[in-house]
């Protein structure tokens, strides 16, 4: 039972999905249909990341749009409705050593049968309280997602890596004015990409600037920025900003359980599966590339037929 | 010039072409028919987010979602995809159209039954989709060709609205699943016709009825029905790029995690690749997938940045 003292339920569960986005509810929603009753580890935070995203205009089915959190909420009463079993607590550690496999929530220790990793990505942000006041109102840490609604306005970047300088590029497809702000005197992205972004005429490059403060009452105005090197301050106007300072996958607690890359990502062995039987893995905390709701969902669905076949096979 | 031509006007089709729109490229939609596979079915309730939706509504959805994007439609067959200087060429009822990059997503069609008459009733009597076409048999004669759990889903469909359905069958018996094939002779409406095989489909302006091939006595006989639906599952129609990308022995288009076929700048997603799961949140997976790799395909192709976000260090798409 390990060190810590969880109560053990006795149940074994057929499958357990730990995370509750679009990947994990859809797998969830899969795994009801086909008689599986999976238990959803939800966490505290439920709904991944499109909870922290205003309007969603890229999920297939919407044309008028829709609010992540309501995406969200529509897919959680799908699964419950075909038997899936939510709990919002999180995962705080697993055991895949042997089976029954075990997932520590809360106080309790659910033990399963197979497993679906659903736990996503986060974005790194630079953790300023006014930055979490407007985010998703103008602040956003996904170009792709949000870049359309910024058509037209003067926009920043936070960041000078690859991530950045991409976001940047991609967004002079719709704002007037994108500038990348930078807090030390070099940029980290590769040469190709700085070259392409700053042969840009629409991208300028502020060097050693650090945000102080994210301003506006309901909605983004501007930036309070400071330079490092004579310590003034200034305000910088931007209808929106990106923070594109990184992402990291949620894979804490499977550090020493299951095959992890070099960033952290789990690395798929076939489709959905991982290089322990039964674990499968869905979603963005596998998929650094592409990172769409639709396409954790697809995966979601494929880790739920992966691992339905692979209960099949493994009782006989 | 367009930057994508997309084949294929299905969920996966559709939803390739609202990414690539999104990123602000031209892109042409060519469909025989908007929908695919997705019409056939008249009630999807295992998509994530939507409750419950018709197979081509869900279709039309995206469609308008794409549209609103500029996405352009048209109306058309596919007859060949050809690899040109600089561009691929494709070819839709006798009209070319170019592009720097295509994304393949015919998805699947129905298997024909191959017999004379049946190409020139589809439509007039001859049908795939029961779900579709049922209430046009309302209170007539029709017949079901077919084979195992969907022929049998096909006939107690028809079950509720036709006034007789005729299962054709080429022995004694029709074999399904033993719950199906129990609820489905139970109804009074529904009477296998056994040792028959289909020979002929005739009629005038639509289908009259067909002639029988009795598989016990040999003799030929006919047998009068307003309407025929053909159950005997689908195939990969591929042949307007069997020559261009690798296909695998079902013939369906090999693809790689990024939804790359054999050749480079072409993509493919939905039913008509490899991947063994057909549902429709997987074809929307995919087609985004495609989407946003030949966005980066193109863009490196020419000279400019790619999409870079977080994957630096990995395994880029190698021209």
């Amino acid at each position: 039972m390990g060190g810590q003292a969880g109560i053990m339920k006795s149940e074994i569960h057929k499958l357990i999905i730990i995370g509750s986005g679009p990947a994990g509810l859809t797998a969830a929603l899969y795994a009801a249909r086909a008689n599986l009753n999976p238990l959803v580890i939800g966490g505290l935070t439920f709904g991944g990341q499109l909870m922290i995203t205003t309007e969603v205009e890229n999920f297939p089915g919407f044309p008028k749009g829709v609010q992540g959190p309501e995406l969200m909420q529509a897919m959680i009463e799908q699964a419950e409705r075909f038997g899936a079993k939510i709990i919002y607590d999180d995962a705080t550690k697993v055991d895949f050593s042997h089976k029954p496999f075990k997932v520590s929530a809360g106080h309790e220790d659910h033990m399963a049968e197979s497993v679906i990793i659903a736990t996503g990505a986060s974005s790194l942000w630079l953790g300023l309280p006014s930055e979490e006041r407007l985010r998703g109102k103008g602040v956003s840490s996904c170009a792709t997602c949000d870049g359309f609604f910024f058509k037209g306005k003067e926009v920043a970047v936070i960041g000078g890596g690859d991530a950045a300088l991409e976001e940047a590029l991609y967004l002079t497809k719709f704002a007037t004015k994108v500038t990348v702000l930078n807090r030390s005197d070099k940029l980290r992205a590769s040469k190709i990409m700085q070259d392409r972004a700053l042969a840009n005429p629409k991208i300028g490059v502020l060097y050693n600037k650090t945000v102080e403060e994210f301003l506006g009452a309901d909605y983004l105005t501007g930036l309070r920025i400071k330079d490092a090197v004579s310590g003034q301050t200034e305000e910088l106007p931007a209808g929106g900003t990106f923070v594109a300072i990184g992402h990291k996958p949620n894979t804490e607690i499977f550090k020493g359980q299951i095959t992890l890359d070099a960033k952290g990502y789990i690395e798929p062995t076939d489709q959905t599966k991982t290089n322990v039987a039964g674990i499968f893995v869905a979603g963005d905390v596998r998929d650094y590339r592409y990172r769409q709701a639709v396409t954790a969902a697809g995966m979601g669905c494929m880790a739920a037929l992966d691992a339905e076949k692979y209960l099949h096979m493994d009782q006989g | 010039m367009n930057d994508v031509i997309i084949v294929g006007a299905g969920v996966a089709g559709w939803t390739a072409s609202l990414y690539l729109a999104r990123r602000g490229l031209k892109v042409l939609v060519i469909g025989k028919d908007v929908g695919g596979q997705a019409n056939y079915t008249d009630a999807i309730e295992n998509y994530p987010g939507v409750e419950e939706i018709g197979g081509l509504e869900l279709s039309r959805q995206i469609r308008k979602q794409a549209e609103k994007h500029g996405v352009e439609f048209l109306q058309g067959e596919v007859g060949a995809l050809k690899a040109g200087p600089n561009c691929f060429v494709t070819s839709a009822y006798g009209r070319q159209y170019k592009s720097a990059a295509v994304i393949l997503a015919y998805g699947k069609t129905p298997q024909d039954l191959g017999i004379p008459g049946e190409e020139q009733f589809k439509g007039r009597g001859v049908s795939y989709c029961a779900t579709c076409d049922a209430p046009l048999f309302k209170n007539k004669v029709v017949a079901v060709v077919g084979i195992g759990d969907i022929a049998a889903d096909c006939a107690l469909l028809l079950s509720k609205s036709a006034k007789k359905i005729l299962v054709l069958s080429k022995t004694d018996k029709f074999v399904a699943h033993p719950q199906l094939s129990k609820a489905l002779f139970k109804k009074p409406n529904v009477e296998l016709v056994g040792f028959a095989q289909v020979q002929e489909i005739y009629g005038d302006q639509t289908v009259k009825g067909m002639k029988l091939l009795n598989t016990r006595t040999e003799t030929v006989s006919s047998l009068a029905v307003d309407g025929i639906f053909v159950e005997l599952g689908y195939v990969v129609n591929s042949q307007m790029v069997a020559n261009i990308v690798k296909l695998d022995d079902r013939r369906q288009v090999i693809v790689n995690a990024d939804q790359q076929t054999s050749v480079l700048g072409i993509f493919a997603a939905g039913d008509c690749t490899n991947r063994n799961y057909k549902q429709a949140v997987i074809s929307a997976g995919e087609a985004a997938t495609a989407a946003l790799a030949c966005y980066d395909w193109l863009q490196q192709a020419q000279g400019a940045a790619g999409i870079t976000s977080d994957w630096t260090q990995i395994k880029r798409i190698k021209n």
